[in-house]
């Protein structure tokens, strides 16, 4: 009986992430969705991604800093605290097609001549790239599946809740690094232009722990705290949800997406 | 079913790319826009299909205006563009039932109108193969095929047969005209047999601006009827020095080469008004530098001369 719920657990989670944003969208979104997904899987960058991504994370997790097996505790810590960087170079290698693609090629002009709305298409891509993001991310889960067979009990609040920090966060970095890719014609540009991006709103969160800020720059620091998107992300590695933390990057996620379609408007008046 | 009215685009601080252009065309009309390279066709199509917005003045489709009702417009509308851009990584099939689907065509009704569109343009034999390995003339037609799939009332199509090898662009025509019967078509070229091969009403565009907007018969038959163009051939030792020295002779406004018949015989065709004296002129010019007149011809303008005429003149002043 256990291992049938296991093997729905398993299997009918993802499948059920994949099906239904092409069961219950607007015609535009699951069009798009489906185009967007069908194209990182004809043209490898899909496998690509998600091969990378176990075999680099897991390879950081187990054997980077000593590795998992010099901790005293069973947790999964270590490995979201890489995770902002894993996402760094990761996510922009998914994303930076998105908008430069097309433009490239000029198969914008066919999107937006099509009687859909662009954020119908925007919407789309953005859920193409998120489903990657939580394959990739799923099967990482057979580290703590693993360890609760052999080894013995995982916090699984904990686990639960570093899950939703990553999906949250890999939010973000997809709308960002989609706004960025609206703003260029080519791939690597946009790739480049992201992974800088993202690396510096993740790395100025540690400014303040590497080095002293005087007095009349107090403002400063907090500035870089609390933009950072990394410091967000530590509560939730630490297995804590706070609402400010979910706010800050619902917002984010919601400003950029925004942002990426003003900029995809400007074509109409320049 | 098309209105314009005083259509202005500018991008950024340049000379504007379309300056004041107003026209209508109606209900199953097949019109042909005509203009050298840059003159703002491909603009007045990327307006009419609301991937730009006008800079001034309002284009009206079937009662709806592209800047307020965009997502009405576009229903209505099949475009390719220029290029015939498309995702090279899909096959045919999977790119016609896409298109299908992102159009708001009934899914029941996808298989059968996908098979209607792969008959009408005859894709059956690349209909597995991936876009990206397809030849030019099988894109364009992949490009036709999805543009139509949702049975819109108008088709604008930028440059359809740019770029095809002659055998395909007898085809394409085929198909257009298959097409005509039922549906509003504009389309945009600089090749004029084109427009004499399909169109029936031709808007001349130069510089942003209409030059001429008639049918052909009423172009070439009255208001250009004046228009005469004059075939002859000189029997002389040298191109280069033939061509200077013919282009001096007085009463044409225009004399170009043509080919060459023979050694040492050249064909010029030089455009001229009715009551010019270029006949009596180059007759003796040719007598006072030794030259053989072998053939003279005159006949009336064609659709090519008269838009030599209203185009392509400005051109060469500015050289």
């Amino acid at each position: 009986m256990s291992t049938f719920i296991n093997i729905i657990v398993l299997f009918g989670v993802p499948a059920l992430l994949i099906l239904l944003p092409s069961v219950w969208l607007p015609v535009g979104v699951r069009a798009e969705y489906k185009k967007e997904l069908s194209g990182y899987f004809n043209s490898l960058i899909a496998y690509i991604f998600l091969i990378l991504f176990v075999v680099v994370s897991n390879l950081m997790f187990f054997y980077l800093l000593n590795g998992l097996f010099r901790e005293e505790s069973a947790s999964m810590r270590r490995f979201f605290a890489m995770l902002p960087y894993v996402f760094v170079v990761f996510i922009p290698g998914l994303t930076m097609g998105a908008w430069a693609k097309e433009k490239n090629i000029g198969t914008i002009e066919l999107l937006f001549t099509f009687p859909v709305s662009p954020w119908e298409i925007m919407l789309g891509k953005f859920f193409a790239a998120l489903t990657l993001v939580i394959t990739a991310l799923y099967s990482t889960l057979f580290v703590p599946v693993l360890t609760q067979i052999f080894m013995g009990n995982f916090d699984w609040g904990q686990i639960v809740t570093q899950y939703i920090g990553s999906i949250l966060l890999a939010c973000c970095y997809i709308a960002i690094t989609f706004l960025l890719s609206s703003l260029t014609m080519e791939l690597i540009n946009a790739f480049l232009l992201s992974a800088i991006t993202l690396l510096a709103l993740t790395l100025i969160g540690y400014l303040p722990s590497i080095m002293q800020f005087p007095v009349w720059l107090e403002w400063l620091r907090k500035v870089f705290v609390w933009t950072s998107l990394s410091t967000h992300f530590g509560n939730f590695s630490k297995g804590v949800i706070d609402s400010r933390d979910i706010l800050y990057y619902v917002g984010v996620t919601a400003i950029f997406a925004y942002l990426n379609l003003r900029s995809l408007d400007s074509r109409k008046w320049r | 079913m098309i209105s314009v009215k005083d259509l202005v685009k500018s991008y950024d601080n340049y000379e504007p790319a379309v300056k004041g252009v107003s026209f209508e065309i109606g209900k199953g009309e097949i019109v042909g826009l005509l203009g050298p390279n840059g003159a703002g066709k491909s603009t007045i199509m990327k307006m009419l299909t609301c991937y730009m917005n006008p800079t001034a003045g309002q284009i009206i489709i079937d009662g709806k205006n592209t800047m307020d009702e965009p997502l009405e417009v576009k229903k209505l509308i099949g475009y390719l563009p220029e290029s015939s851009p498309q995702y090279e990584d899909m096959t045919v099939f999977d790119y016609l039932n896409w298109t299908a689907e992102i159009r708001g065509v009934d899914p029941a009704g996808i298989p059968a109108k996908v098979d209607e569109m792969i008959s009408l343009t005859s894709l059956e034999r690349v209909v597995a193969k991936k876009i990206g390995q397809l030849s030019k003339g099988y894109r364009k037609r992949v490009g036709l095929a999805s543009v139509m799939i949702h049975d819109p009332k108008i088709l604008i199509l930028d440059e359809p047969t740019s770029g095809l090898d002659p055998n395909q662009i007898m085809t394409f025509r085929r198909i257009l005209r298959r097409l005509s019967e039922k549906k509003t078509i504009i389309l945009s070229t600089h090749v004029l047999s084109e427009i004499e091969a399909i169109c029936e009403r031709v808007i001349i565009i130069n510089r942003g601006r209409i030059v001429a907007d008639d049918t052909i018969a009423n172009l070439v038959g009255q208001k250009y009827a004046d228009e005469q163009c004059i075939d002859f051939a000189v029997e002389a030792k040298d191109l280069a020095e033939t061509e200077r020295e013919i282009a001096k002779v007085q009463g044409a406004w225009k004399v170009e080469f043509e080919k060459k018949a023979a050694k040492n015989v050249f064909c010029f065709k030089a455009l001229v008004t009715k009551g010019s004296d270029y006949e009596t002129n180059l007759k003796e010019f040719c007598q006072n530098k030794g030259w053989n007149l072998n053939s003279f011809e005159i006949h009336n303008a064609n659709l090519e001369e008269v838009f030599l005429k209203l185009a392509g003149e400005e051109e060469g002043v500015d050289k």
